[in-house]
């Protein structure tokens, strides 16, 4: 009898490994959130790396962005209204609060409106994603990233009441953030900007971990990774007037833009130091 | 006494140096800049009006700058927000640039007089002491069309400068002479120089327009030497393209000598390394 219950366990959970991915061809999905989802939708941000991600996977779907930047809780409504349910999204992923907690807006007032986007997407029988927020800063026991945490098991409660689906982000963030620590001990920090949005690194885990929720399995991650490799990212580099005027005088030479010639240094510098060849 | 006379004798020079400057370019003055995206970029850490700003206090002048540049705006909407974005908020001086949008929008030759005069008798009437800033060149190209129609556009702001007594800082004859320079001193180079797009300046065209703006304010030669030590040790951020695989290689690179991301791209310039 109890060899049989083995079997049917078995059976059920080898049908689920082997089962397709939730996400569908064609399906439009609404990224709503506030600056760091308004920046997702740039080339290296979480929503593009997503939809990139499940395009590479034969996954093609409509992305609604629905970003906007220093958004607090009292725009929510409203914003949501306009940027998504307007739109008529088959699933939306909602990631608010960071504004809110820097801009130190009210927690209940919070609530209340996050509860009530929540409902405005049940009722249009949109699916929902409910994402945590990410830290403030890389150290997962800085009193800054307390209110992040308070904030985390709020919406998973909302999550849990609501039949949406809770997407942990900062936890795989700080797992990724603690191996970079154990394997390079000089580690100086490179997922969070001092500005407390994501970095590429950031956004790469947020896509991963939504795509992972999604129903891709580890191969369909791969095969997203190496779609993104070849996206192009801007990397700011501080330099002072000076310095740029050395660096033109350089670079004017060869008929090269100052930003040209300073990719050409990096990478032959690079060439010569890196310990990956 | 022989340290008296030295004090005397830097007192006297301290004296000349302020008295070289136009008198409304004091500590407490207060300076609009109103113009277009040139001018909304002016206020960047680099950008010609902060570096204006830092000229005026390395030099002991404590003025207060007034951002009032709005992107791809011409004449036709700086004249209705002269009011709300200058004259009431109490300035005292007043740089005015616009142009190359009036030339690229097609602003007739007419309404851009028309805007522009009375733009300046406006602020005039209010006390504002204007200086009228020439278009700056539209592609590193002087014989393009855009630039061969701006030169009525800028021979009319001469003539306007005159008429009203403004100052005149001619900046588009001050890039063509930059250009010429620049090209002869880098014969290889096809790209743009100044300008970082063919409008918008690289810190070549802030810094030549911080200097010609000071000029125009009455500094002396070693005055505007003080400003550029201390805009030389400005620093801004310059952009560098990368994949998200070299993005991601050279992270590890950081990770492994223990930088930032940043910290290490900047230590792999030579130029960076040889000044330390």
């Amino acid at each position: 009898m109890s060899k049989w219950i083995i079997f049917l366990l078995l059976a059920v959970s080898a049908s689920l490994w082997a089962g397709e991915p939730l996400v569908r061809s064609g399906m439009k999905i609404a990224f709503f959130g506030d600056t760091i989802t308004s920046l997702g939708n740039y080339p290296a941000g979480y929503i593009n790396l997503t939809v990139r991600g499940l395009e590479a996977n034969g996954i093609p779907v409509k992305k609604i962005p629905a970003g906007l930047g220093w958004m607090t809780s009292g725009q929510y409504v409203p914003e949501f209204k306009k940027r998504v349910l307007e739109k008529k999204p088959d699933w939306v992923t909602i990631q608010c609060g960071r504004s809110d907690l820097y801009k130190k807006g009210d927690p209940a007032g919070y609530r209340k409106n996050m509860e009530e986007i929540v409902s405005l997407a049940r009722k249009a029988g949109i699916r929902i994603w409910i994402l945590g927020l990410t830290p403030v800063c890389e150290n997962p026991d800085a009193d800054a990233n307390k209110p992040v945490n308070e904030m985390n098991r709020f919406l998973l409660k909302l999550a849990s009441e609501t039949g949406s689906v809770y997407v942990d982000v900062t936890g795989p963030l700080n797992q990724k953030i603690s191996e970079c620590r154990k394997e390079f001990p000089g580690y100086k920090g490179n997922f969070v900007t001092s500005w407390e949005n994501l970095t590429p690194e950031g956004n790469i885990v947020t896509a991963e971990t939504l795509l992972q929720e999604f129903g891709l399995d580890a191969g369909g991650i791969a095969r997203a990774r190496n779609t993104w490799k070849t996206i192009s990212y801007t990397e700011r580099l501080p330099v002072s007037l000076e310095e740029y005027l050395l660096l033109a005088d350089k670079a004017f030479t060869r008929n090269l833009t100052v930003a040209e010639y300073m990719k050409e240094r990096i990478q032959s510098a690079r060439n010569k130091d890196s310990t990956i060849k | 006494m022989y340290v008296r006379g030295l004090l005397f004798l830097s007192l006297l020079l301290s004296l000349s140096a302020v008295h070289a400057q136009n008198p409304e370019i004091r500590s407490g003055a207060r300076i609009a800049f109103m113009g277009d995206s040139i001018t909304d970029m002016g206020f960047w850490k680099t950008g010609y009006c902060s570096l204006v700003m830092k000229g005026l206090e390395a030099n002991g002048i404590k003025a207060v700058g007034i951002p009032a540049g709005i992107s791809n705006q011409s004449s036709r909407q700086m004249l209705p927000r002269l009011e709300s974005s200058v004259i009431s908020r109490n300035a005292t001086v007043m740089t005015l640039n616009s142009g190359v949008n009036d030339v690229g929008q097609g602003v007739p030759l007419k309404e851009y007089e028309k805007n522009m005069t009375e733009m300046v008798e406006r602020a005039q009437k209010a006390g504002i002491k204007v200086y009228l800033l020439t278009a700056t060149l539209i592609q590193e190209d002087l014989s393009n069309r855009q630039n061969e129609k701006a030169v009525d556009y800028n021979a009319f702001l001469r003539r306007l400068a005159k008429e009203k007594g403004c100052v005149l800082v001619d900046l588009n004859m001050e890039m063509r002479e930059l250009l010429r320079i620049l090209r002869e001193k880098y014969p290889q180079m096809k790209k743009n120089i100044i300008t970082v797009d063919g409008l918008h300046m690289t810190p070549f065209g802030n810094l030549m327009m911080a200097e010609c703006v000071l000029r125009g304010f009455g500094f002396s030669a070693s005055q505007i030497e003080k400003a550029r030590v201390e805009w030389m040790k400005t620093v801004s951020v310059e952009p560098v393209n990368l994949t998200l695989a070299e993005y991601e290689e050279l992270s590890r690179d950081a990770y492994r000598n223990g930088q930032t991301l940043q910290d290490y791209l900047g230590n792999l310039m030579i130029e960076k390394e040889a000044r330390k």
